[in-house]
């Protein structure tokens, strides 16, 4: 498995755990991107077509190396869920844990300017908080160009 | 040369894509650079410390000489060969002229949870001895427990696991190494300087016996990390070199060479909303360090030990306009003993059990600079011992 199908298929089983019996259609979404591993797809319930939200698959690098992670949005824009599906480093690994990353649930383009602040660190982990917190950062920016 | 340019490119695009990004609102500007790496196998990054202390005047009035100083600068350079196998190694030089490796390893990543490392590693004792990186720590200077106490920065060549099993919240590493040396055709070890002056640093040592260390890392909860570590062995010595079982006096005073360390670690780092605390002890117990000492005519302790507490404040929190730089103001209190137990024909030197008080700020400007100004007292428990006072002001950068 190449390491666009390893991602697609981590996120892909996170979103079916999330919207647990419906059957979710995705559609791919063309908006500018900053980062060419970042994949915007829109969500939807294929029996009622309703919107279910948006999801972004992306990377960022820690101290060393750079991980996959993504972001599950609300149809409200704000963020539903962020995971992170392949971490490759040792170092900053705690950014792995869901509830570490919990913090970013509810977020919307409001807390862009605040969320550096607002997110706790990890100690240890400085680098690869930082990054995450960037990249969701640029994502709320992002999803704020889908109509 | 072609490798030399390459990174010279590297470092030059870096710089421009960074430059070109400004003005465009602080977003991009410093996830850019990493971002414009992140495809490269070729990671770059460093940290440095340019200090300036300057002792106060002593009690009885005279006055000290200050120093301006290039502490440290260290060029981090990693590698990544695959998905799961990457080197790193770090370059330190230290007052212009000393030049370390302080890290060299490579990196396999078994799976999610396990990865393998072999090389010169950090010895995992100690916040500071792994996170040194100067806008992770308040002070210009690290603490002198993690000097003392722990031979920070202390690295040793060895081989061994680690890894993160972030759904209990537990990161763990596990390692065989080489260790400090005990005497090396001179005694190393000191009363005063504990097991500072044993450590090889990665360069030529001596092995004689094998060292473990481990550390256990707890961060289920949250803004709360709390650390446990422990390191054992036998340190090294060259005079097993050549010894022979018939010479029975020179393997006598080989084992009167060497000590048993077993060191013990717990520390606890919090964070919330502009609120930080860190606290650290530290015990070590000293076996043989009777015979080491009638030996060498030396005062090495059959214990040493140390703690510090430190509490910080984002000053800039209190206004209501929400700042990105951090304005920290701290307080430490250490107190570190490298003679906290004396074996019976020694008498514990009070002078070794000092105590120092550090407060001052640290404004981040960014996430990776910090410029540093602080305060210090350092006392000891001797009796009319003097009590010397600085003040040291710092740069400290990291990316």
């Amino acid at each position: 498995m190449t390491n666009t199908d390893k991602v697609e298929s981590k996120s892909n089983k996170i979103l079916a755990k999330t919207f647990k019996e419906i059957v979710i259609e995705k559609n791919a979404l063309s908006i500018p991107i900053k980062n060419k591993d970042e994949k915007w797809h829109e969500l939807s319930n294929k029996a009622t077509n309703e919107r279910l939200g948006f999801v972004e698959t992306t990377s960022a690098v820690g101290r060393f190396d750079k991980f996959d992670f993504m972001v599950l949005f609300n149809p409200d824009k704000s963020i539903n869920k962020v995971s992170v599906l392949i971490y490759r480093e040792d170092h900053g690994g705690e950014i792995v844990s869901p509830r570490w990353l919990r913090q970013f649930e509810g977020k919307t383009i409001k807390d862009v300017s605040n969320i550096s602040r607002d997110i706790n660190g990890i100690s240890g982990a400085t680098m690869s908080c930082n990054a995450i917190t960037k990249g969701i950062k640029q994502s709320l920016i992002t999803i704020q160009k889908v109509k | 040369m072609t490798k030399t340019s390459l990174l010279f490119t590297l470092l030059f695009s870096l710089t421009t894509y960074s430059y070109s990004q400004i003005g465009l609102g602080d977003t991009m500007v410093n996830s850019a650079d990493r971002l414009i790496l992140s495809d490269s196998r070729i990671t770059l990054g460093g940290y440095g410390e340019i200090d300036f202390n300057n002792p106060l005047r002593t009690s009885n009035g005279d006055k000290r000489n200050g120093s301006f100083d290039v502490h440290r600068m260290v060029f981090l350079t990693g590698y990544k060969f695959n998905d799961r196998l990457s080197f790193v190694t770090e370059l330190e030089i230290e007052h212009i002229k000393e030049v370390y490796i302080e890290q060299a390893f490579i990196d396999y990543r078994l799976n999610d949870y396990i990865h393998f490392r072999a090389g010169l590693m950090l010895i995992p004792m100690g916040i500071v001895n792994e996170y040194h990186e100067p806008v992770t720590f308040n002070g210009v200077e690290r603490p002198n427990l993690d000097k003392y106490i722990i031979p920070t920065t202390w690295r040793e060549i060895g081989a061994g696991f680690s890894g993160t099993i972030p759904e209990v919240g537990l990161r763990y590493q596990a390692y065989i190494v080489n260790g400090l040396s005990s005497y090396d055709n001179e005694a190393a070890l000191s009363g005063k300087n504990g097991l500072r002056s044993g450590r090889q640093k990665g360069a030529q040592t001596t092995f004689s016996h094998p060292n473990g260390t481990f550390r256990l890392e707890y961060f289920g909860l949250n803004n709360l990390k709390i650390g446990f570590s422990g390191y054992f062995g036998k340190t090294q010595s060259t005079l097993y070199d050549n010894v022979g079982e018939i010479e029975n006096y020179n393997v006598a005073s080989a084992d009167s060479s060497v000590v048993g360390m077993s060191m013990f670690l717990a520390d606890a780092r919090y964070k919330k909303n502009g609120f930080e605390a860190r606290a650290q002890y530290v015990f070590g117990n000293i076996a043989n360090s009777t015979q080491y000492n009638n030996m060498f005519g030396n005062d090495v302790a059959s214990a040493i030990q140390g703690y510090y507490v430190e509490a910080g404040y984002d000053l800039l929190r209190v206004f209501p306009k929400k700042f990105e730089k951090r304005l920290v103001a701290f307080f430490r209190y250490e107190n570190y003993n490298t003679h906290h137990k004396v074996a019976s024909e020694l008498t514990k030197n009070d002078s070794y059990n000092r105590t120092d008080f550090t407060t001052g700020l640290t404004f981040h400007l960014d996430k990776g600079v910090a410029l540093k100004a602080d305060f210090q007292q350092f006392r000891n428990a001797k009796l009319g011992s003097s009590i010397n006072n600085q003040v040291n002001f710092g740069v400290g950068v990291w990316f």
